[in-house]
């Protein structure tokens, strides 16, 4: 074994006309392939941009995500100070109000009503504040809000994507190398697993252990390896057996080493793939958990929160269901593009496709 | 062949106009139960009005007492025995006579501690005889309330309680048909099994979809009833059942699902309806449980409450500010109770050992799932956090569920909301006595239940001032629960579409009356 690699190192690699060619790495020529798919290279950007916001999210300029101005409530995004854009909502309101009384005038209660906003407005400093998208029903900042639910669906997705991968390789792997009783024992277990409806589950989970962050995450990652550990089985059964497998034995390379060194790097393109796919499937899980109310609990919010509040008054109050909406999209849009691009990058069939 | 066609559409449509005498109401919730002896909420008192009644039924205008299913009663000089002369012509819907002997034994069915019902203490509050039975103490024999004859049905009251006649209305005083509940056990609230005597007949009940009742021809005042079907549909998610109504898919809007997202919108609307109701909106303290079996720590997080904030910018609906459990009514003036103030709010809280909430341990509130319940317990979390630094931690939960908590005291601080049953201070006070089914909080002081058992005895200002001194004890010294305000009814009809619809004091309707116009 030294042997050879002594050897590989003291010779530079040459192609058949006798020149020197640089090694290329798996990674650096995923990269190179990257590069090339703009879509791709587009959700990348996204992705990192929204990852930076997310952790830079207590260093922004933001107001607290929980502090509720009771005067600011349910007011429109708008490059504007918040004085101007209350005072404007309130004499729509007030037109609102005259036409329901079939009325041209204000009384004077109203009047003075109106007179005393704006003086108000001019003397509060907390009116000069910008709501770049618009507030909630509670008057919080909703561009703080979608910063700090970003963190927590984002989080969700990092979190039980590497739990879940983690376990699905892990077992699969077994699983597929072994072959045999543990094969049987690890799949059939992975099938009474799949026979049992993923949110019921999750809902009992989280209805047993009480309901918080952590709980949240172990919950959804506990049921959502199964599929990672088929696919990787699948692969691992499939490449086992080929050229380069039995070389690596008949080199004394231990079952470990095949698995982790040959075999996995092997099925890495797949599991990418799934794992992009199961990444936005994390953050909508948690959404559809949230819209159900079993989800983070307030103050926090999610994405999947906010959007549930947002249905509520959609129609008169559209933006507090749009803008989280659309951020959420995009990121997922993103994630998915970003999952093609790797695959095709990362697929070892395609190496000479550029 | 086109002109038949035409004709069997005008003649369908027609048809249609006429016979579709039926009212969707969103009542919000899905019900614990339709057994009138094992229910607490609005959401089922809704339901308990169209399919059962008692000796006296809601009067629709001013949800005071009026003749049930006795037509005619009178009243010793003492004002303690009350003989009443049942309808000959009262059945239930499956034709079997309703005797003074039904009554009766309804009764005592309610009280039986068998039965678990947790309303039995209002009955036992006037009722000779009851409370005793009730808790275990007394014998059945000793209820005073017997069967003169087939028709007259007399009861004793412990004292000469002047809401008597107008607390009988109410389900704890319903009569339930005894030949059934023999016959069926438990499984009588059944559609197929049901048995009713008010206007209406449990014909349908889909779980979590809709409960359908349809009109009793053998109710004694069948011509009153109007509607040929009633639906009432458990929808929590008020805007769901905003837009329903919208849609024309939901008649009637009940007061606990407005969205209140939408009031702005909704005081724009001529079919919305508000006026004032005696209810109560507040949080209760399991006062067994720490941290707030402390009274300077219940002080402390009521009174760090701006509930006039709350009111003028959270509910907007008109709601009045609430320091006391009992709203003022005629010839009663609340407790004082201890009102908005945060510097005391923060120095009680550090006597109690917490100065700036350090320490202060973590706990939960309860709400049941409702959109206007989760927007004020988020208004009142984020106010314990700035006044008093405290986190709570906020939990939704399915009613049913929520309830059956409630009863179990299994809770720290729960979302509560209290409609009076009559119109008298005594509906809200005597919830606290210690026996109460509906004591959630645990709440118990001897001096306290002596006072509001004394005042049942009572009449007059006499009375009234019996109940202010308990009062006081209950909110201004002990703090009990930490009122927020009193409710106004909220409703969406259209009554130019509905007529027989009125606004009450209690926000009950009884449906009889209720017509379809347009």
């Amino acid at each position: 074994m030294t042997l050879f690699r002594k050897n590989a190192e003291a010779l530079p690699a040459v192609n058949e006309f006798n020149q020197a060619v640089k090694p290329v790495s798996l990674w650096a020529d995923a990269w190179r392939r990257l590069r090339k798919n703009l879509m791709a290279l587009a959700g990348l950007f996204i992705v990192i941009f929204y990852t930076l916001i997310s952790v830079a999210a207590p260093l922004l300029p933001l107001f607290p995500y929980e502090e509720q101005v009771l005067d600011h409530q349910n007011l429109p995004p708008s490059t504007k100070p918040a004085g101007e854009v209350l005072l404007h909502q309130k004499q729509e309101y007030m037109k609102k109000v005259l036409a329901a009384d079939s009325r041209t005038e204000m009384t004077d209660d109203e009047k003075a009503q109106m007179a005393s906003l704006e003086a108000e407005i001019k003397s509060n400093p907390i009116h000069q504040r910008h709501y770049y998208f618009g507030t909630d029903s509670l008057g919080r900042d909703m561009l703080a809000r979608i910063i700090y639910g970003g963190r927590i669906s984002i989080l969700i997705g990092i979190v039980g994507t590497i739990t879940s991968v983690l376990l699905g390789v892990i077992l699969g792997a077994i699983a597929g190398y072994a072959g045999g009783g543990i094969d049987n024992f690890i799949m059939r277990f992975v099938d009474i697993m799949y026979g049992l409806p993923y949110m019921l589950l999750v809902i009992i989970m989280m209805a047993l252990f009480g309901r918080n962050i952590i709980n949240l995450f172990v919950a959804i990652a506990l049921v959502s390896w199964l599929t990672i550990a088929r696919v990787v089985r699948g692969q691992i059964i499939s490449l086992k057996n080929s050229e380069f497998i039995e070389a690596a034995r008949s080199m004394g390379a231990g079952s470990g080493r095949i698995i982790f060194r040959h075999l996995i790097p092997n099925s890495l393109g797949v599991l990418i793939v799934y794992s992009t796919l199961l990444f936005p499937s994390f953050i909508m899980s948690e959404s559809f958990l949230s819209f159900l109310g079993l989800g983070v609990s307030a103050p926090l919010a999610s994405w999947g929160s906010l959007v549930s509040d947002g249905v509520k008054t959609m129609e008169q109050y559209p933006w507090q269901l749009l803008v989280p909406a659309v951020v959420m999209t995009v990121f997922l849009f993103a994630i998915n593009f970003l999952g093609d691009g790797l695959r095709d990058a990362l697929d070892p069939q395609s190496k000479n496709r550029v | 062949m086109k002109k038949i066609f035409v004709a069997l559409l005008v003649s369908v449509s027609l048809f249609g106009a006429f016979a579709d005498a039926s009212m969707i109401i969103n009542n919000g919730a899905e019900p614990q139960s339709l057994d009138p002896a094992l229910i607490q909420g609005v959401p089922e008192q809704r339901i308990n009005t169209a399919i059962f009644e008692g000796l006296l039924r809601y009067n629709p205008k001013t949800a005071l007492g009026e003749p049930g299913l006795a037509e005619s009663w009178t009243v010793s000089k003492d004002k303690l025995t009350y003989t009443f002369k049942l309808r000959a012509n009262a059945v239930w819907s499956d034709g079997t006579p309703i005797t003074a002997q039904t009554v009766v034994d309804s009764w005592l069915r309610s009280l039986d501690p068998a039965t678990g019902s947790e309303y039995a203490y209002m009955m036992g509050m006037v009722v000779k005889g009851a409370d005793d039975y009730n808790s275990g103490k007394g014998k059945k024999e000793d209820v005073a309330i017997k069967a003169v004859d087939d028709h007259t049905f007399q009861m004793t009251l412990v004292g000469p309680t002047p809401y008597a006649l107008d607390m009988l209305p109410h389900q704890a005083f319903d009569v339930v048909p005894m030949h059934a509940i023999a016959k069926y056990g438990k499984d009588w609230t059944k559609p197929e099994n049901f048995v009713g005597d008010g206007p209406y007949i449990v014909k349908e009940w889909k779980p979590q979809e809709q409960i359908t009742v349809v009109k009793n021809p053998k109710y004694w005042d069948a011509k009153s009833v109007l509607l040929d079907s009633i639906e009432f549909l458990p929808i929590d998610d008020n805007n769901t059942g905003y837009q329903k109504y919208k849609n024309g898919e939901i008649d009637w809007v009940t007061s606990s699902s407005i969205p209140v997202a939408n009031i702005d919108e909704l005081k724009l609307r001529k079919d919305y309806q508000v006026s004032p109701q005696v209810a109560t909106y507040y949080y209760i303290f399991n006062v067994t449980k720490k941290p707030v079996d402390d009274v300077r720590v219940r002080k402390a997080l009521s009174m760090a409450l701006n509930t006039k904030e709350l009111v003028d910018k959270v509910t907007k609906g008109g709601e009045l500010v609430a320091t006391s459990i009992a709203p003022a009514m005629p010839g009663y003036t609340p407790a004082k109770g201890n009102a908005y103030n945060e510097a005391a709010a923060k120095k009680l809280l550090a006597q109690a050992g917490y100065p700036d909430g350090k320490g202060f341990p973590k706990l939960t509130v309860i709400y049941n799932t409702n959109d206007t319940h989760k927007k004020i317990a988020e208004w009142v979390q984020q106010k314990w956090k700035t006044v008093l630094g405290i986190d709570v931690e906020l939990q939704n939960i399915e009613w049913k569920t929520f309830l059956d908590i409630r009863n179990k005291h299994d809770f720290v601080i729960s979302r509560a909301g209290w409609v009076g049953d009559y119109q008298d201070p005594n509906t809200f006070l005597d919830m606290f006595l210690k026996d109460s089914g509906n004591n959630n909080g645990a709440y118990n002081n001897p001096k306290y239940d002596d006072l509001v058992t004394k005042a049942a005895t009572q009449s007059g200002a006499e009375r009234f001032k019996t109940l202010n001194q308990a009062e006081e004890i209950l909110m201004t010294q002990d703090e009990a629960v930490a009122p927020l305000y009193f409710y106004v009814n909220q409703d969406l009809i259209d009554l130019t579409k509905w007529s027989g619809w009125y606004a009450n004091p209690l926000g009950i309707h009884s449906y009889v009356g209720i017509k379809k116009v347009k």
